[in-house]
């Protein structure tokens, strides 16, 4: 999540990854082992991964809208475009060989892949805190 | 191996095919239970994936149709347009990515086809 410019989706970004160490700490502790550890740092990747793809084809757009005279400002916007549209693929790919071909724990994989849901609750929580001081 | 080798071979595991058969009965027919309730998950799998993504294709392209359409109108709110989109697009696909990992997993793992 480097190099965002919003700084509220850096703050999400941030938040994220300390929900990704937390629950890796978690699985750890419940005795999940490697396994709910691998589920874990999977979820992370999945939620990254969409992540990425959704910002390089949320900025191909913009940087297409807002050029001046309605052409392309450079290769980069198709190229996000293109990550954006085959994420999709990028993620089941990922799934699989991570869940079935390494044995990463299902369930701590779902936990992983919520990192970002609750980054962004948590994100919601303290802009309510900040909205009621 | 010389002719009447083999056809002892053969009629060695023919014998063997047919007495394996009503030992092996009970068994399958346990199974077939189980078989039918892997086969039934693994269509409800396919059928929620693809009405999570239909769905989740329908929200995501309306708030990207407004998104631009925002954009278009006022170029100078741009960026906080693009911080929003880009977080209600991610929510929204976190839903399509859980209903994705659980269809992966009934497809491939299957729990209940687990004896």
């Amino acid at each position: 999540m480097a190099g965002e410019t919003d700084a509220q989706l850096r703050r999400i970004g941030r938040s994220a990854i300390v929900v990704v160490v937390c629950a890796t700490g978690g699985a750890l502790l419940s005795g999940a082992g490697v396994r709910g550890v691998l589920g874990v740092l999977t979820g992370g990747l999945i939620a990254t991964v969409s992540y990425r793809g959704i910002r390089s084809g949320v900025d191909g757009l913009v940087g297409r809208l807002i050029a001046s005279n309605g052409t392309s400002p450079s290769g980069s916007g198709s190229w996000g475009l293109v990550k954006y549209v085959t994420r999709f693929a990028i993620l089941g790919g990922i799934a699989y060989v991570m869940m079935v071909r390494l044995r990463a724990h299902p369930g701590w994989t779902l936990v992983g892949t919520s990192s970002i849901v609750v980054a962004a609750a948590l994100e919601a929580v303290r802009s309510l805190g900040r909205a009621r001081r | 191996m010389s002719k009447r080798s083999v056809l002892t071979t053969l009629f060695l595991f023919l014998v063997l095919g047919l007495v394996s058969s009503p030992a092996f009965a009970q068994e399958a027919a346990a199974s077939g239970a189980t078989s039918d309730l892997v086969k039934w998950s693994i269509i409800t799998g396919g059928f929620a994936l693809g009405l999570a993504a239909g769905i989740a294709a329908i929200g995501q392209g309306m708030s990207v149709s407004k998104a631009t359409e925002a954009i278009a109108r006022n170029p100078s709110a741009a960026g906080e347009i693009r911080g929003v989109l880009i977080l209600g697009l991610v929510l929204i696909e976190s839903l399509v990515i859980y209903v994705l990992l659980i269809s992966l997993i009934l497809f491939f793992i299957q729990p209940f086809g687990a004896q």
